[in-house]
């Protein structure tokens, strides 16, 4: 099936259609179907046909009773009706020259005998009239750059270079709103379902070749073309890293065995074996698994695992220094003559070995531009990872506390700070542009704040706590290996 | 479900052989006077262990005589393994440094098909679980990088007294087990364990067991 489909591959059409039809949804706003389309409308360029047996206008767009009376045919067909009816949707569809469809219905291979027949007619159809589908039971695609986006919730941020292959149709569409929160900006997002048409490695093929596409994260269940996995996987993780989800179950040895080996071979072990043997590093949570696909999608790669620590407080420093050295990143000490020069711009107190604590300080400048060039410029540092940015709203949340009991508070504070931070930001951004390594910001406040928005949207990752950021600058290490290792 | 052979150890190691992979000195005894030659060839201290297909855990059942270093322990041993298993024959070997013991395994998954596993070796390998698995067949390259690939990896360098353990030829047994595998689909699993190091540190297969699928 699906080889050298290299400049045509299926998923290109299905992922940037310039018409679809939509089949499953009508007026009532109680229907997911409806719901749907809604978000189709939200961001679509192209043209939307909404096809309904008795309706003649469905959410401003004229309807049409059925398939083969649309105007034209369409790139793609998105079919959210009852499970039985789509066998006869799909003849239709094949008889208009309709080649790509994403079926979102339910109720095949999933629900026992009775769905078996059904997917089976489907197959039946899909290769007579050679249509190429994603699902059954998905939720569809999301392609940002064209506004394609068949799922459930809204778009919310800016396209990016992370690709998304899930088995679970949630971490396509539920996770739109949550990426806004961390600054992730997606290529495409493919909710494979059912994969009984396309499956996990022809979307993997896929996003290996999309140029948007900087890093892949899979989230994963099961494969079914092993073998086919590992080969394709293989020649995309020397090019492109791959992130993958796996909560395949922790019972190992659940099996009858004889040998050690077969008590030792669960699950777990063996996609474990895979992933380490296709070069794809392996998330822990979802959480994590956006986190790694942000910074991976985003950063230059780490060449030498020393990290620098920058902050303004002692706590976070000692745990983003700890969680390094845990999980085999070096926190080296910088050399004397760097340490002098530090110490002559630095607070008295400052700790200036490396992690460097400006103590209290809000001179961003200091720790945010002036740090991070020195740094760079006269140590052997693979990345750096900074703590300590306090934009606006916190300057407002203490203005408004206090506003009943002190008349003449500056509340023009509030705008000149996040003038002066986003003023930083900017030196920031471009240092990073010219040294071209990682920047990681660890944080307790989220794009709420402007400036740490700011930061987000302008490719350094702003991630919450002490950990996330490490495990990233980790998974950026991991990344760097796996590439020397397979090339 | 398949009908299963476990081959005896005796068998299993011939396979091994056939592939150049290198096996303790063994000799196979049916009786005391065949011990005894076999000891002479061999020479103390041996072990002795019964030899019978489908034993499998030998340790399991108290039967593994290690370092016997006179006729007087090696006729005990004898007479022990004989009394508990009487159809048994008695497999004589030489005894091999057996302070590091690694597994190399195989594994007919199911879904992921022929599995290779690398891991710390020994007794207590199914309790630390210190293990990788890759797809087989896996190349040299990626052979290596699994001996890289356990919490334990350490062991296998120049630690207190003992010399860096020969990773090609390690590497390499892994190759062969892997490709073993994958050429014969009668093999369901290969277990060698524990693989130990002689003075040179070059791996030596002490014990193995081979399961055929009928």
């Amino acid at each position: 099936m699906k080889n050298n489909e290299k400049i045509n591959h299926p998923l290109d059409k299905i992922l940037n259609p310039h018409s679809i039809a939509f089949v499953g949804a009508s007026s009532d706003f109680s229907k997911t179907g409806t719901l749907h389309l809604l978000s189709l409308i939200a961001t679509f360029k192209g043209k939307i046909y909404p096809i309904h047996p008795r309706e003649s206008k469905i959410l401003g767009l004229k309807a049409y009773k059925s398939i083969k009376d649309l105007p034209e045919k369409v790139d793609l067909l998105v079919v959210m009706v009852p499970n039985t009816s789509v066998p006869k949707l799909l003849i239709e569809a094949g008889k208009k020259g309709i080649r790509h469809a994403i079926i979102i219905t339910a109720g095949y291979s999933e629900m026992g005998d009775k769905g078996h027949e059904l997917q089976k007619e489907i197959d039946r159809i899909a290769s007579q009239y050679q249509i190429r589908y994603l699902g059954p039971n998905c939720i569809g695609g999301v392609n940002p750059e064209k506004g394609l986006n068949t799922t459930f919730f809204a778009i919310k941020n800016k396209p990016g270079h992370l690709g998304i292959i899930s088995q679970s149709g949630s971490f396509v569409t539920q996770t739109l709103h949550y990426f806004s929160k961390i600054g992730l900006g997606i290529s495409k997002a493919i909710s494979i379902g059912n994969q009984a048409n396309i499956d996990v490695v022809d979307s993997l093929e896929y996003l290996g070749q999309d140029p948007q596409t900087r890093a892949i994260a899979l989230y994963i269940e099961g494969i079914k073309r092993v073998r086919d996995f590992l080969k394709v996987a293989k020649t995309i993780t020397p090019k492109k890293p791959v992130i993958a989800l796996y909560p395949g179950g922790t019972k190992a040895g659940a099996r009858a065995s004889i040998s050690h080996t077969a008590a030792l071979s669960g699950r777990d072990e063996l996609y474990d074996g895979l992933f380490k043997q296709a070069g794809i590093i392996r998330a822990d949570s979802v959480i994590e698994l956006f986190d790694m696909g942000l910074v991976l999608s985003t950063q230059p790669y780490l060449e030498d695992n020393k990290i620098c620590i920058i902050t303004n407080s002692g706590g976070p420093g000692a745990c983003l220094a700890d969680h390094c050295e845990r999980l085999g990143l070096n926190v080296p000490q910088l050399s004397e003559e760097t340490q002098k020069i530090i110490s002559k711009i630095t607070p008295s107190i400052s700790a200036v070995k490396n992690p460097i604590d400006v103590t209290m300080s809000f001179d961003y400048e200091l720790f945010m531009y002036k740090l991070p060039k020195i740094i760079f410029e006269r140590e052997d540092i693979g990345g750096i990872i900074i703590y300590g940015l306090f934009g606006p709203i916190h300057i407002r949340d203490k203005i408004n506390s206090v506003k009943n009991k002190i008349k003449e508070i500056p509340e023009q504070l509030i705008e000149s700070t996040e003038q002066y931070c986003i003023e930083i930001c900017n030196k920031l951004i471009k240092l990073k542009k010219s040294i071209n390594k990682p920047i990681i910001f660890a944080s307790l406040t989220g794009p709420e704040d402007p400036p740490i928005k700011y930061l987000q949207d302008n490719n350094i990752p702003v991630l919450l706590g002490m950990k996330r950021p490490v495990v990233c600058m980790k998974a950026l290490w991991d990344y760097r290996n796996i590439r020397t290792n397979i090339i | 479900m398949k009908e299963q052979k476990i081959l005896s150890e005796y068998e299993s190691k011939n396979i091994l052989r056939e592939q150049g992979i290198l096996v303790c000195k063994e000799i196979l005894a049916k009786d005391f006077t065949e011990v005894k030659k076999a000891i002479k060839e061999i020479g103390y201290p041996v072990v002795l262990k019964p030899c019978l297909s489908g034993l499998v855990h030998k340790s399991e059942h108290n039967v593994v005589f290690l370092n016997v270093k006179s006729e007087e322990e090696a006729e005990n041993a004898f007479n022990f393994i004989k009394d508990k298993f009487p159809e048994a024959e008695i497999l004589v070997q030489e005894m091999v440094n057996n302070q590091r013991e690694v597994v190399i395994g195989f594994i007919r998954d199911q879904i992921m098909g022929p599995c290779v596993m690398f891991g710390l070796g020994g007794i207590f390998t199914e309790i630390l679980r210190d293990v990788t698995f890759r797809l087989a067949p896996v190349s040299f390259k990626e052979a290596k990088m699994m001996l890289q690939d356990i919490k334990c990896k350490k062991i296998l360098e120049n630690v207190r007294s003992l010399v860096e353990v020969d990773k090609n030829a390690l590497s390499d047994i892994i190759v062969k087990v892997s490709n073993l595998g994958v050429k014969n689909s009668n093999i369901q699993e290969i277990d060698i364990n524990p693989i130990c190091f002689n003075d040179h540190g070059i791996p030596i297969a002490v014990d193995c067991t081979v399961v055929l699928n009928e």
